[in-house]
């Protein structure tokens, strides 16, 4: 079973997907220029880092216990960019559904 | 076969059935990846801190490292991924490297939310 591929889904972007049914709705325009802005810059350059990561030895992968996919991007196993790639959106649908839940009306916030 | 294809032939188990790796000399490069992002970081802090909201960002770090310390000790013991033992400082916590919690765990969530809010200040001024 390919356990690392269904971790990343369960643990990023099913709560991606649930948070946005939530707190989507709620953001102003601006706020959601901003998120998809944040997303553009982070997804070339968290793409970028795996590579300088791998590439300087700092860790490796084990079939012995999981398989993985077996879908690789010059050489670099696919999970590994559904997690990077799935933590971004997280990191900023949690901060702005705290945000939202803390301080309720948009009024009340920073901008 | 790729770099990362020939080192996956390297990984071993440990007397307690963990996965190791070690690939080498010792050149804690992990830790100091850190260093330019923190860099990078500092002058995007002092840009945007009034606008960030600290609580939410704080309850962020928080759920970042109670969600991905188990996940990562779940996934380091099943081999998803391995670290090279001569690129980590060495201290763990449960198995994990400690540059995961004091580090990547901790900043990360903080400067993807002042990116955040470095565009959202400029859209607040269109």
């Amino acid at each position: 079973m390919p356990r690392y591929f269904i971790i990343t889904i369960l643990v990023f972007w099913l709560p991606v997907i649930a948070l946005s049914f939530y707190i989507w709705p709620r953001l102003s325009a601006p706020d959601k220029k901003a998120f998809w802005i944040s997303i553009l810059v982070l997804t070339p350059a968290t793409f970028a880092m795996e590579y300088v990561y791998i590439w300087t030895r700092i860790w490796t992968f084990s079939q012995a216990k999981d398989p993985l996919l077996g879908i690789r991007l010059w050489g670099v196993p696919i999970e590994e960019f559904s997690f990077w790639f799935g933590a971004s959106p997280f990191i900023l649908l949690v901060y702005l559904t705290a945000r939202r839940l803390i301080h309720g009306d948009p009024a009340h916030v920073h901008t | 076969m790729s770099i990362p294809e020939d080192d996956e032939q390297d990984v071993t188990t440990d007397a307690s059935g963990r996965f190791t790796f070690r690939k080498g000399k010792w050149a804690p490069l992990w830790a100091l990846f850190m260093v330019p992002f923190l860099v990078i970081a500092l002058p995007l802090y002092r840009f945007v801190r009034a606008e960030v909201d600290w609580a939410a960002a704080w309850i962020t770090v928080i759920v970042f490292e109670a969600l991905l310390m188990p996940v990562e000790w779940y996934s380091l013991g099943r081999g998803h991924w391995v670290y090279n033992e001569a690129r980590i400082l060495g201290p763990k916590v449960f198995g994990i490297p400690i540059e995961e919690p004091l580090l990547y765990y901790l900043f990360s969530p903080i400067i993807i939310i002042c990116i955040f809010h470095a565009f959202r200040k400029r859209e607040g001024k269109v």
